[in-house]
């Protein structure tokens, strides 16, 4: 099958999985008894029973489920996904949802690319000094990321690049929000804080921007960059192995040459895939890390409608979750074979 | 710390910034501050309401008042404060009808409806066409008559010893700039530069936009105006007045003028975030959960004395002081499954159980663990405070107490000789055989708001001792504790199909009919969802309210403490706890106000604070 047929007929099948998404998740939301009340964010506690029984047939949580499913449908292909509630000030929840995502991959995109630029040198270094002090090195750090619990770490990140730092006198970072308090409104164009500041050719907003994602994108990054690292080592050992890298060795090429020109390619596929799905992943929100340190995400924003049990917005996240996590399954896959041309599919 | 700046870090956001649609105690915080009201408090006096943007009230009769208005007065946008803002205020209040953005009784409009035609308003039961005939209907009550430029008439079809109270209130008794807030919900109601009033009302009838409730505003006459909003991380920032009108003379902190330049409201969700920021300088004021407090309070000072002594240094705290604010467990009777059929298993029907359950957790200890006496047990329904003086009764002995033997005994007995018939909610007996109490293989499900940490404790402490009692006197009874958003909580407490849940009271206004009405009558909120229907409290909640209505503060008190000991007898409400207020600010803020009547008092009066070196 050829590349693009093959694309045609994967989003053929992100219908399918969308579709299926949307049924489980809204019955989830709405068809199981006392669980998820859709009705809930209308309601407060100064309302009599038939108020809010006529407040919530107003919004049609007691007809019939699968009607409920076809006028949920009919509004969100009508670009109507309903409003959140008082929690979220009454809006709709497009707005709210589209207003925080851009900070989610601002955020999401700093994570990866700490994790790249130093996950991936570090597995190259341990699998060329395998067993070495740089390997055991590599290994603890991998390791420590991978076991230390995220909102630790940040709380830790911020009480000594914050707070210790002011004590000592020392230039401290920001730590908590996207960008400073009192920070010049801008024109929006990404809504992602520091891409807005140099389009606004505001420089030192960038700049203010650029260290208030420093905390929170090295407490993401730290977790999944032992995972990659990892990865790259195992692949690059792998790699190195095989035979046309010991042709390499035997033609006199020197070890930089066989490493960055021969192994390193190949042994990148799999951590193509591994920072894909991490990017993904992230773009559902880091909902900890988020909260840690009050950054404006999507992860954050979930965490409050669940806990408020807005279904309207639930559904809308997972829905667009599910649409990031297929299109970036399908975007990797077909990178895989782009750079490997062994791949067929 | 900027010079001009309070930092104010929350754990909650604002919901809207409208005074009349808002109905939330953040959003009173930063309303307090933006607009005003004819009546208000002479700074910590809590008794009695003092002309404000009045300069005169005259009850011509209780059904009558006539205020004078102060002149010179300007709203932020320029424009005059006088009787047509005043009565357009009012109107619009009305017009809303408590009805949207969110719904009804999700804004405070009906605390002025109450006032007049109730028959005209949905938070009363009517279904209001909305139409312009409606609103027509609405304006013809004549709740507020302009008699003069300076001068306005409040005529009440319900007389009311609350009226200065409810007058002196934030949010429903603000007065807003008429030209500012049409030129914003409904700019095509301006013609040739002069508002339409009638086309405006008949658009907000029943529309639901309204553009105050999110953006910038210069509709108050307050002494701060709302310079700048975002809706995404729900920063708000107030920056101060400059053509504030001083306030009244003879107001306790003399003439008003600002200081502070700048408050900004931020919210940050996490309380180790705000109090870093607190410890950090970067924030003024934050709020830090009870169960943190020691992360800036001396624990050792606590532990010797009982005391509040801050451990930080640049942070001091304030209080804690009343809140009035009541939380209780609620039981429910004839409940019902999803399809509406009724239980067989009725257990708080049956006062033995109720008591069980009441008497099976220590509510003093469990309180003061996590809140270190910044809640108070409460031994019944009305918190310190609550006016009319006397209302809150501190010698009211509720029926339960920390008592498993006596837990145990009655459990006993509820499963031995269980109950066989009850009241259905109006009244008729139920039918023998229809109910059957026997506890084999039951399962009562106590609800709860998530996040609720005190109440989480109360009950799985009382959950757990009662389980253990089933479990060794083989009554085969189970209690499990349910945390649910506090909507969901709502949802299937109002349509009783869940046997108990917590619930709590915060006092729109202080006066005690604000609490009879929705925790006593049947039609209220809480026996309506709970199915209570005792004619011995309708009876007492008539007679309330007409004592309010003749101003017999004597017979409002008889009858406080009849619905209280009533209560308490017969174990209708577990009372739990009342919450109190507490602050946590930097040592440079001098002259925090606290004054009971703002509700609730979570946030101060800025205009009358300054900034300056720590006193020693």
């Amino acid at each position: 099958m050829r590349i693009y047929e093959y694309i045609i007929r994967r989003s053929v099948l992100l219908v399918f999985v969308l579709v299926g998404v949307s049924l489980i998740t809204f019955y989830l939301s709405r068809g199981i008894p006392s669980a998820f009340n859709p009705c809930a964010p209308y309601i407060n506690p100064k309302m009599t029973p038939e108020v809010i029984h006529n407040t919530c047939a107003s919004h049609g949580f007691y007809q019939p489920l699968y009607l409920q499913y076809f006028y949920w449908i009919r509004d969100v292909l009508s670009g109507n996904w309903g409003s959140a509630g008082t929690w979220a000030n009454g809006q709709p929840v497009y707005t709210v949802f589209a207003s925080r995502f851009p900070y989610t991959v601002e955020l999401a995109l700093s994570a990866v690319i700490i994790s790249v630029v130093v996950g991936l040198p570090l597995g190259i270094l341990s699998a060329v000094h395998n067993n070495k002090p740089i390997d055991h090195a590599s290994r603890i750090v991998a390791l420590t990321g991978i076991s230390t619990p995220v909102y630790w770490f940040g709380f830790v990140l911020q009480l000594i690049f914050f707070y210790y730092f002011l004590q000592w006198g020392l230039p401290n970072l920001p730590n908590q929000g996207a960008v400073s308090v009192g920070a010049p409104t801008i024109q929006s164009y990404t809504g992602i804080p520091i891409l807005d500041g140099l389009l606004n050719g505001n420089w030192s907003f960038a700049w203010d921007a650029f260290l208030h994602v420093i905390l929170p994108s090295i407490t993401l990054a730290f977790a999944s960059l032992g995972a990659l690292t990892r990865l790259v080592r195992a692949s690059m050992l792998e790699v190195l192995k095989q035979d046309y890298i010991t042709l390499a060795r035997s033609k006199g090429l020197s070890e930089r040459v066989v490493v960055f020109r021969h192994a390193l390619r190949n042994a990148l596929i799999p951590a193509l895939t591994v920072a894909g799905l991490l990017f993904a992943g992230l773009l559902g929100g880091a909902v900890i890390t988020e909260t840690v340190f009050n950054w404006p995400g999507v992860g954050s924003l979930s965490v409050t409608a669940v806990l408020q049990g807005d279904s309207n917005f639930v559904m809308l996240y997972t829905l667009v979750t599910a649409l990031i996590v297929v299109v970036a399954n399908l975007i990797v896959d077909v990178l895989y074979a782009v750079v490997d041309p062994r791949i067929r599919y | 710390m900027s010079d001009n700046t309070y930092v104010l870090e929350e754990g909650a956001n604002f919901q809207y910034l409208d005074p009349q649609i808002e109905y939330f105690a953040y959003d009173n915080g930063i309303m307090l501050n933006v607009y005003e009201s004819l009546l208000w408090w002479n700074g910590t006096n809590t008794a009695t309401p003092i002309p404000w943007l009045a300069s005169n009230m005259t009850e011509v009769n209780p059904s009558t008042y006539v205020f004078g208005l102060r002149q010179g007065i300007t709203f932020q946008d320029g424009t005059p404060f006088n009787a047509t803002a005043v009565c357009f205020s009012f109107d619009r209040d009305l017009i809303l009808d408590a009805a949207q953005p969110t719904g009804v009784g999700t804004s405070s409009g009906w605390i002025i409806e109450q006032l007049t035609n109730t028959s005209l308003f949905s938070f009363y039961g009517a279904s209001p066409s909305h139409s312009p005939a409606w609103v027509d209907q609405v304006l013809a009550t004549h709740f507020c008559q302009v008699l003069s430029t300076y001068k306005v008439q409040i005529n009440l079809q319900h007389p009311t010893g609350a009226f200065p109270i409810i007058m002196a209130g934030v949010g429903w008794g603000s007065i807003l700039s008429p030209s500012f807030v049409i030129a914003h919900d409904d700019p095509a109601a301006i013609s040739n530069g002069v508002a339409n009033f009638t086309a405006y009302f008949d658009h907000q009838a029943g529309n639901g936009t309204t553009y105050l409730t999110l953006h910038p505003g210069m509709a108050g006459t307050g002494p701060y105006e709302i310079s700048y909003v975002n809706p995404t991380t729900y920063e708000v920032k107030l920056t101060a007045n400059p053509n504030y009108w001083g306030g009244p003379p003879g107001y306790q902190f003399g003439r008003i003028n600002p200081s502070i330049k700048t408050i900004d409201f931020l919210y940050v969700s996490d309380p180790t975030t705000r109090i870093l920021d607190l410890k950090g300088g970067k924030a003024t004021q934050v709020a830090i959960p009870s169960p943190d407090i020691f992360s800036v309070l001396s624990q050792a000072d606590y532990n010797a004395n009982g005391s509040y002594i801050s451990a930080t240094p640049g942070v001091t705290t304030i209080g804690p002081h009343v809140y009035y604010n009541t939380g209780w467990f609620e039981f429910n009777i004839n409940v019902t499954n999803n399809a509406g059929k009724l239980l067989t298993f009725q257990p708080f029907a049956d006062k033995r159980f109720r008591l069980a359950l009441s008497d099976a957790a220590n509510v003093t200890a469990d309180v003061d663990s996590l809140t270190y006496g910044l809640d108070e047990p409460a031994n019944w329904m009305f918190p310190p405070g609550t006016l009319p003086s006397g209302t809150y009764n501190p010698t009211a002995t509720p029926s339960w107490s920390y008592n498993l033997t006596q837990a145990e005994a009655l459990l006993k007995s509820a499963c031995s000789n269980p109950l066989t018939t009850f009241n259905f909610y109006n009244g008729t007996k139920i039918p023998a055989g229809v109910i059957n109490n026997s506890c084999s293989g039951q399962t009562i499900s106590l609800y709860y708001q998530n996040s609720d940490v005190v109440t989480e404790k109360i009950l799985t402490e009382a959950s757990a001792n009662l389980n253990q009692i089933s479990a060794a006197d083989n009554l085969g009874l189970t209690f499990t504790v349910v945390p649910v958003p506090a909507g969901t909580l709502y949802t299937l407490a109002s349509e009783h199909q869940i046997y108990g849940y917590w619930a709590g009271w915060l006092d729109d206004y202080n006066w005690a009919i604000d609490w009879t009405g929705p925790m006593f009558s049947s039609t209220g909120t809480y026996p309506s969802w709970s199915q209570w229907n005792f004619t011995l409290w309708n009876n007492l909640v008539g007679q309330a309210a007409k004592a309010d209505q003749t101003g017999n503060t004597t017979g409002i008190l008889a009858v406080t403490n009849a619905l209280g000991n009533s209560a308490n007898q017969a174990d209708w409400f577990w009372f739990q706890e009342y919450a109190l207020d507490f602050h946590f600010i930097s040592t440079w803020v001098h002259n925090w106000t606290y004054n009971a009547e703002y509700v609730p008092d979570q946030f101060p009066y800025f205009a009358i604070m300054s900034f300056g070196p720590p006193s020693s």
